[in-house]
C-alpha cells in the first residue's frame, strides 16, 4: 500500500465518516454544514485517491466538487433562510 | 519507494488537520462552533495536502490542477461559511430575516 492509498484510506475513515455522520442528524442548519465537510473531505479525498492510482485525468471530478458544492450549499441557505412576511412587520425573533 | 520526507511530512500533517478537525466538529455542540472547524479543513488541511502532491509530482499540469483545486477550496470555504453562518443567525433571531423580493 503507497503512503497516498494510506493517507486515503485515513482520510475516507477518519474525515469523511464523521462528516457524513454530522450532516445525517440534527437541525437542518446543522446537517448544511455537515454537508460543507463532507464536500471538503471528499475533495480532499478523491485528489489523493488521483494521484495514488496516477491518473492525474481523474482530478476533474475533484476539481468539479469544488466547484459545484458551495454553490449547492448556497442555493441550500437560500432555500433554508426565512423571509419577513408581507403581511406583518418584520420580527426580529424570527419567524413562529 | 516511498516518497521523500518533504513529501511525507506536508501529506501527514494535512490528513491529521483533516481527521482532527473533522472529529472536533463532530463533536462540537451547535452548528456555529463546527463552522469554525470546517474553515480549518478548507485553509489548512487541503493545502498541506496540496503541497506533498506539488512537491511529490514536481511542476506539471498534474500539480497544477491540483493547486487549482486547492485555490477554489480555500477560497469558497469563508464564503460559504459566511453564509451558513448568516443562516444560523437568521435562525436564531439574531438577525432579521430576509425580505421578500
Amino acid at each position: 500500500m503507497s503512503v497516498w492509498v494510506a493517507a486515503a484510506v485515513v482520510v475516507l475513515i477518519g474525515a469523511l465518516g464523521p462528516a457524513v455522520w454530522i450532516g445525517s442528524h440534527g437541525r437542518v442548519e446543522e446537517r448544511l454544514v455537515g454537508l460543507q465537510l463532507v464536500a471538503a473531505t471528499a475533495t480532499l479525498l478523491l485528489v489523493l485517491l488521483a494521484v495514488a492510482f496516477g491518473q492525474s485525468s481523474m482530478l476533474i471530478v475533484p476539481l468539479t466538487l469544488a466547484v459545484m458544492a458551495p454553490v449547492g450549499t448556497l442555493v441550500f441557505t437560500r432555500m433554508l433562510a426565512p423571509h419577513a412576511s408581507s403581511d406583518r412587520p418584520v420580527d426580529a425573533k424570527g419567524p413562529s | 519507494m516511498s516518497p521523500p520526507l518533504v513529501v511525507t511530512v506536508p501529506l501527514w500533517a494535512g490528513v491529521v488537520v483533516a481527521v482532527v478537525t473533522t472529529l472536533l466538529a463532530a463533536g462540537a455542540a451547535g452548528a456555529l462552533p463546527r463552522l469554525h472547524f470546517m474553515t480549518v479543513l478548507t485553509s489548512l488541511a487541503v493545502p498541506l495536502v496540496t503541497l506533498a502532491v506539488c512537491l511529490d509530482q514536481g511542476w506539471n499540469l498534474t500539480s497544477a490542477e491540483v493547486a487549482l483545486i486547492a485555490l477554489v477550496v480555500a477560497g469558497t470555504g469563508p464564503v460559504t461559511g459566511i453564509a451558513v453562518a448568516r443562516l444560523l443567525a437568521q435562525r436564531q433571531g439574531l438577525i432579521p430575516p430576509e425580505e421578500p423580493e
